[in-house]
């Protein structure tokens, strides 16, 4: 199967039941893709996590987009953050918000910025690895301390959304143009009690999907309860543990409560299932503000047990408004073409989510269409491949967890 | 190790008298023969070298409990290791560690040695038996497997080369017995009577609750004392039934000046108002300044659930001691008399390499310390002491964050220990 031919087919199909469900006219995915929606792009440069420093670069870039008041003020806002993996790993020495975590300092000067522009509550959230423990719990074990996030602006809670958590029962949030794996998800009940929702993300490399940016960062609102290893047969797990292993390989299907898989028959593959279930996720749950970290993050991988990995130091945010959009500026900036389809690095064995997700309608990747706001990506764009190189002739051989200690 | 006596049960192998050589230059000052009629010859010249003989029946102020091999489940598959999981996906760990604390505390003028048959043990494991009781201050009764005996006997190179390795661990925690007279940190206090109907359940929260790395107090209800809760965050209590009349008002002193207290089973009027707490296992009470956390049904007993639960409900806030990339590994803080020098002791039982596990240490193990410590000196048993200072160039030593310190160790097998200085 080509991916060309069966992604424009598959499309094709996604689109006729967006059609029905939205009762618009159909439209080609070139044509969809050729409309997609676009929004400016903020890139801003910040070199360190000092606080004074991200305060101004953010402040600076959200006023590039138009100003946080005019999306959060009087709006309950929750923040999807990037805890990949257990809190119990690092990439050698280095702390995780320094790889493969969304630094604390950036959460902290970001629900700052948001408190101050009137946001009526703001709920950090996240997926804790393999726990059904409260979120501040998983923050601690990373050594992120909770209180400072919590005081840096008036009403602001934390959930783990890798269970029913808070809530009296799940949430079905349904794929507005039909799903390319489910046609609806059952999430945590924070991600439909929000008017406003942020995906908070680590610009990194992925094994599996090639980039981790704002869009994939929100596979990971998906509840292990439901979703993940010990998901039950009929009922979720209320102490699940172990990763979304069935939303990657589709071994089986997830627990009864949640609505079961459109079509069996597709390929039961990582780089095929999982930007297909991302581009589901952020239509299902629009995603109406993005924040990339790419202070510090890692190369050539999501986390340390990635092999080939290798920290960077891009010294960048990203801010956006369509996650579309917000990823492909991201691409460029590290060095990857949005354009790339599988086969092609970074999707050697992957199809392009932003692909998927342009041919949904849900954003534009093209560079073109475009407004980058702020630093040239000519000028501070950080090649993650050359990078990795430059720390392969340092150390020898491509650093894995345990051979380098300190940022290169 | 508390003990003064080194403990070793005499192979049978070793019927001359010649292998009490092997002996000579080594702490192991006792040995258990189990039939010292036929063992003259070892029996007399082992008493002429100072080396005091016993048998089995024959220990005043000595308590032996049975143990188990230590180590992490490793089993062989696709020939790679894997590694046997418990319920929470990571490797099943069998420690004795625990086991010799429980004794001590419930024989508090006794010492504990753990008695544990070597059945085709790997032989590198062999130090790790010793580190995995005498780190929490018992003796393991050094017992060789009868293929390692005699090829110690015959003078094979393998064996001899465990027998050192394994003479090398003795000897370490033998120069370092003055920590037995270090005093345990601990956050939360295990209560329970540990005996009857709640032994067994009692027990492995102690096994589980050692596997989080929270530091604990063993507290049997019948030594309860006025300073069994002294410096404490939490008190657990495990019991299917509430602690008896006298034990009541001291716990509720502590609640009320600002401790939590985390029980099985419901007490008949407790104190306090309800707390806004979302806890799917655990009914909150506040009283005076502290909490109070019920467990709403038997459903909460599980002893993996137990000790989880009660490190969440304690919070990591207060770790005194939280690792990364340290593969399974249990550890204890201590703090000498004077509070000038605490201890960091650190028994790994499997490391984890590309997803998989391997028996051995980490290789780039971190661990923060609460405290305010500026030294830190690294002690192994086959190493010399090095100091934790600036990182160097592989990042390996300590650095200073104000209350705590973060240590990068470098790669260890079986033990390490950390002596830090204020």
């Amino acid at each position: 199967m080509t991916g060309m031919n069966h992604g424009r087919r598959e499309a094709l199909k996604k689109m006729g039941y967006a059609a029905i469900a939205v009762g618009v006219y159909w439209k080609a995915p070139s044509l969809l893709a050729s409309h997609a929606p676009t929004a400016p792009v903020a890139v801003g440069t910040c070199k360190t996590y000092n606080p004074a420093e991200l305060l101004s670069t953010l402040g600076r870039m959200f006023d590039q987009l138009g100003g946080l008041k005019r999306i959060v003020s009087g709006k309950t806002v929750a923040i999807k953050i990037n805890l990949t993996g257990a809190p119990t790993y690092r990439v050698g020495y280095l702390p995780l918000g320094d790889t493969h975590y969304t630094n604390p300092q950036v959460i902290t000067a970001a629900v700052h910025l948001i408190g101050k522009a009137g946001a009526k509550r703001i709920r950090i959230l996240e997926s804790s690895w393999s726990s059904a423990y409260p979120l501040e719990e998983t923050l601690l074990q990373a050594d992120f301390d909770p209180r400072q996030i919590e005081s840096a602006a008036p009403n602001v809670e934390f959930e783990n959304t890798n269970f029913l958590g808070k809530g009296k029962k799940y949430s079905r949030l349904v794929v507005p143009f039909g799903g390319y794996v489910f046609p609806a998800y059952e999430l945590n009940h924070s991600y439909s009690d929000c008017d406003v929702f942020v995906s908070m993300a680590k610009m990194k490399e992925h094994e599996t999907t090639g980039i981790t940016l704002s869009m994939k960062n929100c596979f990971g609102i998906t509840p292990c309860s439901i979703y993940g290893a010990s998901a039950g047969i009929d009922d979720p797990d209320e102490n699940p543990k172990g990763g979304r292993g069935l939303l990657h390989s589709g071994t089986r299907q997830p627990s009864k409560i949640a609505p079961a898989e459109l079509d069996t028959t597709t390929p039961r593959q990582g780089g095929y299932r999982v930007p297909r279930a991302v581009a589901d996720l952020i239509a299902a749950r629009p995603v109406d503000l993005q924040i990339v970290d790419g202070v510090k993050s890692l190369s050539g991988g999501e986390g340390p047990w990635a092999p080939g990995i290798a920290p960077v130091q891009p010294g960048l945010l990203v801010a956006g408004t369509n996650p579309v959009a917000t990823d492909t500026v991201c691409m460029k900036l590290m060095g990857l073409d949005p354009m790339a389809d599988r086969g092609t690095h970074p999707f050697e064995t992957s199809d392009n989510m932003l692909r998927l997700a342009e041919e949904a309608g849900i954003g534009t990747r093209n560079l073109n269409r475009i407004e980058v706001i702020g630093a040239r990506i000519n000028d501070v764009a950080l090649n993650y491949t050359d990078q990795r190189r430059v720390s392969l002739m340092r150390h020898g051989s491509l650093p894995t967890r345990g051979i380098f200690s300190a940022l290169t | 190790m508390s003990s003064e006596l080194i403990p070793m049960r005499w192979p049978p192998q070793w019927r001359n008298s010649s292998a009490l050589q092997r002996l000579s230059n080594t702490h192991i000052n006792c040995l258990l023969i189990e039939n010292p009629d036929s063992q003259h010859s070892v029996v007399e010249q082992a008493q002429r070298n100072g080396i005091r003989v016993i048998h089995e029946t024959q220990l005043p102020g000595i308590t032996v409990i049975k143990g188990e091999w230590p180590g992490a489940k490793l089993s062989r598959s696709d020939n790679r290791d894997t590694a046997s999981s418990g319920p929470t996906g990571l490797p099943w760990v069998d420690s004795n560690g625990w086991k010799a604390r429980l004794a001590a505390a419930l024989n508090p003028k006794s010492t504990v040695w753990v008695d544990v048959t070597p059945r085709d043990p790997p032989p590198r494991s062999y130090p790790l038996c010793v580190a995995d009781v005498a780190a929490c201050g018992g003796a393991w009764i050094i017992s060789l497997d009868d293929q390692l005996a005699a090829g110690i006997e015959r003078g094979d190179s393998e064996p001899v080369e465990t027998w050192k390795g394994l003479i090398e661990s003795v000897e370490f925690f033998a120069t370092h017995n003055y920590w037995s007279a270090y005093l345990r940190a601990a956050v939360v206090g295990v209560m329970s009577s540990f005996s009857g109907d709640n032994e067994a359940s009692s027990g492995e929260v102690l096994n589980l609750l050692a596997r989080t790395t929270e530091q604990y107090r063993i507290i049997p209800n019948e030594s309860f004392s006025a300073n069994s809760l002294s410096g404490l965050q939490a008190v657990l209590c495990p019991d299917s039934d509430p602690p008896g009349a006298g034990l009541r008002k001291p716990l509720l002193d502590f609640v009320q000046t600002g401790g939590l207290l985390i029980t099985r089973s419901a007490w008949d009027g407790v104190p306090g108002t309800p707390a806004n707490w979302d806890h799917p296992r655990y009914a909150g009470r506040v009283f005076g300044r502290g909490r109070i956390a019920v467990a709403k049904s038997d459903d909460a007993a599980d002893p993996y659930l137990v000790a989880n639960d009660t490190v969440a409900l304690v919070s990591h806030r207060f770790d005194l001691l939280r690792f990364w990339d340290a593969g399974s590994v249990n550890a204890y803080l201590s703090e000498a008399p004077d509070g000038n020098r605490a201890i960091v002791q650190m028994v790994f039982y499997a490391r984890e390499m590309n997803g998989k596990m391997a028996t051995g240490g980490p290789e780039n193990a971190t661990v923060r310390v609460a405290g305010r410590y500026r030294t830190a000196r690294l002690l192994t048993c086959d190493k010399q002491p090095a100091t934790l200072g600036q990182p160097d160039d592989h990042g390996v030593g300590m650095l200073i964050d104000g209350d705590s310190v973060e240590l990068h160790l470098p790669s260890l097998s079986h033990y390490a220990a950390v002596e830090l200085g204020v």
